[in-house]
């Protein structure tokens, strides 16, 4: 059972990120142009629905299943470039903080409890009435709720890891500090962060849903699966797929994730297990 | 243990001060309320006599020690809308609505999620055990505005069960904190499954299954009561991340909490509420982790040592 | 006898829990509104947001028929004299005010009314515009008040002075004996409904007088308006009969129908547009020479460009006609709009030297009514790039975007406007088109020529045909792409009988009558 479901979801998986790469090229239809006059068509098995456009349109007459595919690309490129950001920052941090020890990480943990108190979505609509939303002002808003984790629980790891024998061997053999963090730590780490990572491309699509919805996610015409759902959200009885087919999408990537992040963690590090919420 | 607590206040302090200083440089690069409240063909003179009127015509650093020294003194300005009203009178009134509702969607994702932990454990493996998990992945992937609508058009629209929106009864609770409340289901539900099978497979739970104890009471005295501290853990944050949904959640329910608050003074530049809210939000949220440090240090001696 | 109480009490509680909740009672009126605005009571304390719920209250000199047409209201009437520099207005007698102490109406209420609007730290949206224009006020008798002014305006009754604006009457000496928390006290004014309570960021309910009031006889013993941001919320407490009034999009139309809800149509209250920054052509600083649209023709182009009536019947549920200006103006029913002609906005293109089009951002927000200006952008960049203009949307909040268009800069980009709904369409074009306006997006000699002699215009024929001239000029100058004279719609639920919209901002809550 378990096994089935971990195959599934990293085929599931698989699909996505192709879906992001190619899809794009596969299908005739523009994401970003339609036609006002085909505005609201219901899928083809609906009636007044056409295999013109098989999963329906949106509100101005663009092609849903276009717009499906050009927003898994959309919402994979913030997905990768938040979890790149934040990972990398907090890792860094994480781990400098956790070797160095002392009053340094005092000092850097008590900036990573601020960091997770921080009114995140406040946050953004801030910075969205600043510069306007973008997708870097996304990434920036995303990164900055996100990366403590990853400095929390590379610090713990690194804490831990210092004090093995083989460190204190690779130290009093006069390896530098950076060459210890690089060729010992992170080797270390790297496995547990995977998982974080992984278990965070749901929190990031479903965080940039509420931020398209409060008006600062992807700016249009551009479609992300958060920003599709929030367009539909007025119309979930009348044009019900507008909201549901970037919903099921959603779902279905958040699940997978989880699933396959649950199989790593009993792989790699059993210790972690659900201590990742 | 004194050192400690006095120690851990200055930091608290100390971070409500940069907090203060982030919010305010923040608020004040996002453009200024004088456009919003000046005519549609309104001159520059209009322009300055408002500036002035608003003070906003000193220096930025001035500003900020002045609003710094007042916050101090317990003065938070006055909204610059029309009504004046005292921004910190302005926050309070709207608290008890956030917080009531955070701390009943708290309280259903404890009892929820735990109970589903707990179930879930139990039957690793099984169809059980998987239902679950999805049931509590579902809510994690479902955007909330999304489903506070979709509940709103079942519930209330279809079934007429309850109220759509709206602050009030009992009833008028039930769908927001629903709403709000299954984003963390996931996380507590994975959480106690995950310390209940560690708990399930220790020493201690072994010995007592040795010993004849019954399942039940391995169960909920021996198992549940250790697989619950790394919810405590948890819960400040989790406590954070209902405060922050709400901003969502309250515009979805019509509900008069301090996330609505938030938003409405962003739209309108209402600088003295917006730090006024933030600092609010900031400072529970410092309480809140304050508090469960303390709990630790009382029930763990060992962490006192380790501080 | 124990087991009874207890049996009764628990289906008493099973009812509550079954029981169809918080339906509107008998009586209430329930309107849900996306925002109260401030929140305050006095008319110079807040935009004109705030007159859903302040009109029930405070009474104005002048109100206005359906047609905006005036008709007497706290003045009986009045005359204009002077070319048009003095007002004098005959009040009432006899009209009393909700609080006891403040007896009825005399000119000392209205000339406190008047001054107190105008004063410096006046927050009401025509503030400005009426200190430049009011002179001084007297009194010569209690029913009398003659308002005396620095420059003729010859509307100032349906203008300024009337029920579309915010001259509210309020009582002068109980405003004066509240002094500094005047803003946020029970109001008193003449209208047929008092304050009950109001409750911050949640709603406004108001209940009525004990009296028969001389201009209206609501229904209703109560009026509740709450605040719903979300729109889809709306729509289902319209749907549960939780809400009997409410404002709604477009695309809500046809499941509210269906659902067997009633629209009710302001007609033209709203005026999307697309303006077109730093075309301020008569001030060096904010006219900038780089933009494509500083050239007549690329303006004409982008007009031409839209299927406007396509936007229409496909966003707008057919509900509007094609705009042939910024705003809808009686005089300008003679001007007629761009057709949608994307070869002849080539021609012009290539014209003007852009025969590849260009790239240009438009900025957009949502507001009410407007919440289909984002859509409508890009509804128009679609048009566009048909033609090679490649426009970026940002959407944005209309505070920060007001904050830039109004910073007297030389501005590189368009936004969506949602127009001026002006009863005196004279204070429209001052707005949009004079030099004087911060807010003015484009302006030329030639206008302020025009706005010049239509000023010193005292002939009422001549003076409409004065500003039918400037609204043709306005059209072929491009001075906005000018999308559509929009209705307002509103839903009502079943309880709900006879109600009319009179012009923006004139809600007419007071006489929304009920259903059989």
């Amino acid at each position: 059972m378990q096994k089935y479901s971990f195959y599934a979801a990293i085929g599931l998986l698989i699909l996505f990120v192709l879906t992001a790469l190619v899809g794009p090229y596969l299908i005739e239809h523009d994401p970003l142009r339609g036609s006002l006059r085909a505005r609201l068509d219901p899928p083809f098995w609906i009636e007044g629905g056409s295999i013109e456009h098989i999963l329906g349109t949106d509100r101005l007459g663009r092609d849903m299943l276009a717009r499906l595919v050009q927003g898994a690309r959309i919402s994979l490129a913030v997905c990768v470039v938040v979890i790149g950001i934040a990972g990398s920052i907090g890792t860094a941090i994480g781990t400098f903080s956790g070797y160095v020890g002392g009053w340094v990480d005092r000092l850097l943990m008590r900036i990573v409890d601020l960091a997770l108190s921080l009114p995140v979505i406040l946050l953004a609509l801030l910075i969205g009435a600043i510069s306007g939303p973008s997708f870097a002002n996304i990434v920036i808003v995303i990164s900055l709720v996100l990366w403590s984790q990853y400095a929390r629980m590379s610090r713990g790891e690194a804490l831990r890891v210092k004090n093995e024998d083989y460190v204190a061997l690779a130290r009093t053999s006069g390896l530098g500090h950076g060459m210890i963090i690089f060729r010992h730590i992170l080797p270390n780490i790297a496995p547990s962060l995977i998982v974080v990572a992984t278990l965070q491309v749901g929190v990031v699509i479903v965080l940039e849903a509420s931020l398209s919805f409060l008006g600062v996610g992807v700016p249009p015409p551009n479609p992300s699966w958060g920003s599709m759902v929030a367009d539909g959200r007025g119309l979930v009885v009348t044009a019900w797929w507008i909201s549901l087919f970037p919903g099921i999408a959603i779902l279905l990537v958040v699940m997978a994730v989880n699933i396959v992040g649950d199989a790593l963690t009993d792989r790699i590090n059993p210790a972690l297990r659900g201590r990742t919420a | 243990m004194l050192r400690q607590i006095t120690g851990r206040l200055i930091e608290a302090f100390a971070a409500l001060l940069l907090m203060s200083l982030v919010i305010f440089l923040l608020s004040r690069v996002t453009g200024d309320p004088v456009a919003l409240l000046l005519s549609d063909s309104a001159t520059e003179a209009d322009r300055q006599m408002l500036i002035e009127q608003l003070h906003l015509d000193q220096p930025m650093w001035r500003q900020y020690l002045s609003f710094v020294g007042n916050a101090l003194q317990g003065d938070f300005g006055q909204s610059v809308n029309a009504g004046r009203q005292d921004a910190l009178d302005l926050v309070m009134s709207r608290l008890p609505a956030s917080i009531s509702l955070a701390a009943v969607a708290l309280a259903f994702t404890l009892v929820v999620g735990i109970a589903m932990g707990v179930v879930a454990a139990v039957t690793r493996g099984s169809w059980i055990d998987v239902l679950v998990r999805v049931i509590a992945l579902l809510g994690q992937s479902v955007p909330s505005f999304w489903l506070g609508i979709v509940l709103i058009y079942i519930v209330s629209v279809k079934w007429g069960l309850l109220p759509t929106s709206g602050y009030g009864t009992w009833q008028h609770y039930i769908l927001p904190a629903l709403t709000l409340g299954t984003f963390t289901l996931a996380a507590v539900t994975r959480l106690v499954r995950a310390s209940m099978l560690d708990a399930l497979g220790s020493e201690y739970v072994k010995l007592a299954r040795v010993k004849g104890v019954s399942e039940a009471t391995v169960i909920f005295k021996h198992a549940l009561s250790n697989s619950l501290i790394p919810v405590v853990t948890f819960m400040g944050a989790f406590f954070a991340t209902m405060i922050t949904g709400a901003v969502v959640v309250e515009t979805v329910f019509a509900w008069p909490g301090i996330g609505r608050l938030a938003y409405e003074s962003i739209v309108s530049r209402d600088f003295p509420v917006i730090q006024t809210v933030v600092l609010v939000i900031t400072a529970m949220f410092i309480l809140a982790n304050f508090a469960v440090d303390m709990l630790y240090l009382a029930i763990d001696p060992r962490m006192r040592d380790a501080g | 006898m124990i087991h009874t109480t207890r049996a009764a009490l628990l289906s008493a509680a099973a009812a509550t829990c079954l029981a169809l909740p918080a339906l509107a009672a008998d009586g209430e009126l329930v309107i849900a509104t996306p925002t109260l605005s401030d929140q305050t009571m006095t008319p110079w304390s807040g935009s004109g947001q705030r007159k859903t719920y302040l009109d029930l209250v405070y009474e104005y000199l002048v109100y206005l028929d359906p047609e905006g047409n005036t008709e007497p209201g706290l003045a009986e009437s009045w005359e204009m004299s002077n070319e048009g520099k003095t007002w004098t207005f005959h009040l009432r007698e006899g009209v009393p005010f909700s609080d006891e102490s403040c007896g009825d109406v005399t000119a000392e209420d209205v000339k406190y009314s008047i001054e107190r609007l105008v004063a410096e730290d006046s927050r009401a949206g025509p503030a400005s515009t009426m200190r430049r224009i009011i002179d001084t006020i007297d009194t010569p008798d209690d029913l009398t008040v003659v308002v005396n002014l620095k420059a003729p305006d010859f509307l100032l009754d349906k203008g300024y002075f009337g029920e579309a604006q915010q001259l509210g009457i309020v009582c002068k000496s109980y405003i004066e004996g509240l002094a500094a928390g005047a803003d946020t006290a029970a109001p008193v004014g003449t209208g047929p409904y008092v304050l009950d309570h109001s409750t911050d960021g949640s709603e406004v309910v108001l209940t009525l007088r004990d009296i028969d009031h001389w201009r209206v006889s609501p229904d209703w013993e109560t009026v509740a308006i709450r605040i719903v941001p979300e729109e889809a919320t709306r729509v289902a407490m319209l749907q549960a009969g939780e809400a009997d009034i409410a404002p709604v999009s477009f695309d809500s139309i046809a499941g509210l129908k269906d659902a067997g809800l009633r629209i009710v149509s302001a007609e033209k209250t709203w005026s999307p547009v697309i303006r077109l920054g730093g075309t301020v052509q008569t001030d060096e600083a904010r006219f900038n020479k780089e933009n494509p649209w500083s050239d007549v023709r690329v303006r004409q182009a982008m007009n031409y460009a839209i299927d406007k009536q396509a936007i229409i019947d496909e966003l707008f549920a057919g509900e509007g006609t094609v705009a042939n200006g910024d705003t809808p103006v009686a005089a300008w029913d003679s001007v007629q709009p761009y057709p949608y002609d994307p070869d002849k906005a080539r021609e012009l293109l290539a014209e003007a030297g852009y025969p590849d089009g260009f790239d240009m951002t438009l900025k957009t927000f949502a507001t009410t009514p407007g919440a289909e200006l984002p859509l409508m952008a890009e509804a128009a960049a679609l048009y566009w790039a048909d033609v090679g203009i490649n426009a970026t949307i940002e959407p944005g909040d209309w505070p920060s975007i007001r904050t830039e268009w109004t910073s007297g800069k030389a501005l590189d980009f368009a936004m969506t406007h949602r127009g001026f709904p002006f009863p005196n369409p004279e204070n429209g074009v001052e707005a949009g088109f004079s030099t004087q306006s911060l807010f003015a997006s484009f302006t030329s000699d030639d206008l302020e020529a025009l706005m010049a002699e239509l000023a010193a215009e005292t002939d009422p024929a001549a003076r409409t045909e004065k500003l039918t001239e400037i609204g043709q000029y306005i059209r072929d100058q491009a001075g906005a792409v000018f999308m559509v004279l929009a209705n307002e719609p509103w839903a009502v639920g079943p309880d709900v009988g006879e109600w009319v919209i009179d012009t923006a901002y004139v809600y007419n809550f007071d006489t929304v009558g009920k259903a059989e």
